[in-house]
């Protein structure tokens, strides 16, 4: 290993954990409307303490995932891709700062806050 | 060498990495934190950066990324490897071309880790429009340094070992 590799190194995990603290600790109020955006378009935003199981089927019909909302939790309880790891991510709580994207089918799902006007979407 | 021998060589080359992406796609790194993984198969064409050059080692990578790619997962996951796959190689080897600042393999290997993880972040971002997946680019590179040095060290070792039977060829 050279200087110059290990001068890399500490710059890359310095400024992303530097990065990652910053998203961690900044606004830290709570949300609670689930939005599902599937192909960049937002098609379910509701309060999350709405039970509530939604199919998101492909332009033929198809269902690809189903998101599941339960006592205030969202998950995914069904994908078709092959990795699963929308299924893997867990469950979204008001609290927490995850989201839940399923690249394949292009679906990802998050929370946004009451108050916000923008929902975060760029068109 | 003649080139006969070196496209001959790469093409048993692309094999194995094609082989290592399968073998791969069975552990489930994803459990750590989605999209994480080892990038074993990218060994190889690092390995061909020092053994044969450039030109092999960026071929090489287009075919892994274009077979492993269709093999499994559909035109998304395969515009994602596709990008991120030959970006990685092609930056690696303008950098290894550079004399002011020089790289080990390791260090070649981490930066090819995270262009790999970046490319492949913005081919997500263009796709799903939310810039509100920025931030999961933080925990990527994190695990993209860490698997750019395990890997680099194999390479590492590919490299002194196919250099000491190169003169059988």
């Amino acid at each position: 290993m050279k200087k110059a590799d290990i001068i890399l190194i500490v710059i890359l995990i310095c400024v992303f954990l530097i990065f990652l603290g910053l998203h961690l600790f900044n606004d830290s109020k709570k949300s609670d409307i689930l939005v599902i955006q599937q192909d960049s378009k937002v098609i379910y935003k509701e309060s999350i303490h709405k039970d509530n199981e939604i199919q998101i089927k492909d332009r033929y019909g198809n269902i690809t995932n189903i998101v599941t909302i339960k006592d205030g939790t969202a998950y995914m309880s069904f994908a078709d891709c092959a990795n699963k790891d929308c299924k893997h991510m867990g469950k979204l709580t008001p609290s927490s700062k995850k989201r839940i994207a399923c690249l394949p089918n292009k679906v990802l799902v998050y929370l946004i806050s009451t108050d916000s006007e923008v929902d975060g979407v760029t068109r | 060498m003649n080139r006969t021998k070196k496209i001959t060589i790469s093409a048993i080359f692309a094999a194995f990495a094609i082989a290592l992406s399968v073998a791969e796609s069975f552990i489930p790194f994803s459990a750590i934190a989605p999209g994480v993984k080892l990038g074993l198969a990218n060994v190889v064409p690092l390995t061909l950066l020092y053994v044969f050059g450039p030109a092999y080692a960026i071929s090489v990578q287009a075919v892994r990324v274009s077979v492993a790619g269709l093999l499994r997962g559909n035109i998304v996951t395969f515009l994602f490897s596709f990008f991120g796959g030959t970006a990685s190689i092609t930056i690696c080897s303008l950098i290894k071309r550079q004399k002011r600042v020089e790289f080990s393999v390791i260090g070649l290997s981490v930066i090819g880790a995270v262009i790999h993880n970046a490319a492949q972040f913005f081919t997500a971002l263009v796709i799903l429009k939310n810039l509100n997946i920025f931030w999961y680019i933080a925990v990527l590179t994190i695990f993209a340094v860490i698997a750019g040095v395990l890997t680099g060290l194999i390479s590492k070792y590919t490299i002194k070992a196919l250099e000491r039977y190169s003169n059988r060829f």
